[in-house]
């Protein structure tokens, strides 16, 4: 009876290999009682029991790091957006070749060609050619960075409602678990929550606390309730300010800047934290250009001999300049090339409007420097999210294999894969140190070298 | 002479044996840049963009690694485990 039991413990194992949550389970051995009879002792045999045996500290582990790679792969999905609207799909673009930067070059050649042909309408027509087309860019790269915007606050009203699925399993769960009313085998109940927690994890990051009668109560990384023992407390989403906000907790809380780990974290903090710096930097640019060119041409007099209008329609702060610029006319005489007194032939304005593309129109920094440095942010941003996304999923990997691996292992088997463990980490270690060796050699060499 | 594309393919796999601590995988690998570092290498400076990012990786993984075992080592022999009996089969 014994061994078919054993048996079937590893037929259910083996059953069970991909069944999401499963925890493998070991044969537990005892003694029967003996028997005496007639003072002669008797032995009847030994019994075997299935046993399921779960590390909590590892679990948890697993579970913490799962929230920090949700967290980081949220970030790095959305930046790379971000890095798709200003066509930086590659590391070596440069910004000059992207959208924003041929249309800023193209906008300030063109004042160039008018100092050549001052009153030569094609001339003047391009002028305005290249302002639409750079206001179209603005246009377009403010438009897709609010749709990038909207397309975070969908994804957290839909995580708020996962989080709201699977806090309401994991509450009922626990009420089945502490009151033993389930015609379902305890171990199962135990492998569905821990599965439902895991799930938990991807979306939000969480504290958990064993309670009594082997229940669990989660809350969220700042310490507002989820679930306490059958009951859950669902989050919600509201609008403040036009901004989505998470409430959770029975007092509707206010969450939203203090969450850290999960999908919802890292969709969150590229919302509030990433996108509105990279928004604000392309309404300055924008307006910064703008501004200056207004500013010249109003300097200038126009081919009908007046003096020059504002080219560009701004609001009054650079708040919203990108998505709301425009082009004022159609004109193309109302491009001011000459200067006051200069007469129809002269230039001086047009040169003025061309030297534009060398000062700084942009801060302390020329159209052209604050590109650069505006999408290497981008661009930084994003790698840095990339490298650290991929961090986190290698170390989410090494601790659920280590995890598998420790679990149900007796202490000798511990200590020989701990060592294990040990050997490779020196190993990786090693050849992560003559990396740096190899690559601070050539470093020092220049740009193509050999190293030694 | 190596190519700078061995340096990458060692740090990928690096990466790769250290996520599942494959040790046999790793001392080979150990080896293997040892072997590297004693040639002459060709380092094109376009390569080191991406070589930067991967031991950006390599030593992301090894400091989560390091606090990782740290803790398993304090772990060691203390009863963390939850165990459950399961009902009749």
């Amino acid at each position: 009876m014994a061994d078919q039991a054993a048996l079937n413990v590893t037929a259910g194992n083996v059953a069970n290999q991909n069944t999401p949550g499963y925890t493998r389970q070991v044969v537990s051995w005892q003694q029967t009682d003996a028997v005496t009879l007639s003072g002669q002792v008797y032995g009847t045999g030994i019994t075997s029991t299935a046993v399921s045996q779960r590390s909590r500290i590892l679990e948890q582990r697993v579970q913490q790091q799962t929230q920090t790679q949700a967290q980081s792969g949220a970030l790095e999905s959305a930046l790379q957006q971000v890095e798709n609207i200003f066509g930086l799909t590659s590391s070596a673009t440069s910004a000059s070749l992207t959208a924003l930067g041929t249309a800023t070059d193209a906008f300030f050649n063109s004042f160039s060609a008018l100092e050549a042909n001052p009153s030569d309408a094609a001339t003047r027509q391009s002028v305005l050619a290249a302002a639409n087309n750079l206001v179209s860019v603005f246009n377009s790269s403010a438009n897709q960075l609010a749709q990038v915007t909207s397309g975070l606050d969908q994804q957290i009203v839909s995580v708020t409602g996962q989080i709201n699925t699977l806090t309401s399993t994991i509450a009922s769960l626990n009420q089945q678990i502490a009151h033993g009313d389930s015609q379902a085998d305890a171990g199962v109940l135990e492998d569905q929550r821990q599965y439902a927690i895991t799930q938990l994890s991807q979306y939000v990051g969480l504290n958990q606390m064993t309670t009594e009668a082997n229940g669990i109560t989660l809350t969220t990384s700042n310490g507002v309730l989820l679930v306490s023992g059958s009951q859950s407390y669902a989050m919600s989403t509201t609008l403040v300010a036009g901004t989505i906000h998470v409430l959770a907790g029975g007092g509707g809380q206010d969450v939203t800047s203090g969450l850290t780990g999960g999908q919802l974290s890292g969709i969150l903090e590229t919302r509030d934290q990433k996108l509105p710096g990279y928004t604000s930097a392309l309404d300055s640019f924008a307006y910064g250009i703008a501004s200056a060119v207004n500013a010249q041409n109003a300097l200038g007099v126009d081919g009908n001999g007046n003096p020059g209008a504002a080219i560009f329609s701004l609001p009054p702060t650079s708040a919203s300049a990108a998505g709301s610029i425009q082009v004022t006319t159609s004109d193309p005489q109302t491009i001011a090339a000459t200067a006051p007194g200069e007469g129809a032939a002269g230039n001086s304005n047009a040169i003025a409007l061309a030297d534009l593309a060398a000062a700084n129109l942009v801060g302390t920094q020329t159209a052209t420097g604050f590109l650069a440095s505006f999408l290497g942010q981008i661009g930084n941003d994003t790698a840095g999210a990339t490298t650290n996304n991929t961090v986190q999923q290698a170390t989410l990997t090494q601790l659920t294999s280590q995890r598998n691996a420790l679990s149900g292992v007796s202490l000798d088997e511990e200590a020989s894969n701990l060592t294990q463990y040990q050997r490779s980490y020196e190993a990786a270690a090693k050849v992560f140190s003559i990396v740096n060796t190899i690559m601070a050699s050539a470093l020092n060499l220049g740009v193509e070298t050999t190293v030694a | 002479m190596a190519s700078d594309h061995a340096l990458v393919e060692v740090l990928d796999e690096t990466i790769s044996a250290l996520s599942v601590l494959d040790m046999s995988r790793l001392e080979t690998l150990e080896l293997q840049i040892a072997g590297i570092a004693g040639v002459r290498l060709i380092v094109h400076q376009a390569e080191m963009n991406l070589i930067r990012a991967k031991r950006d990786v390599l030593e992301g993984v090894l400091h989560n690694s390091a606090s990782n075992l740290s803790a398993l080592n304090r772990l060691y022999g203390r009863d963390t485990r939850d165990s459950w009996e399961h009902s009749a089969r």
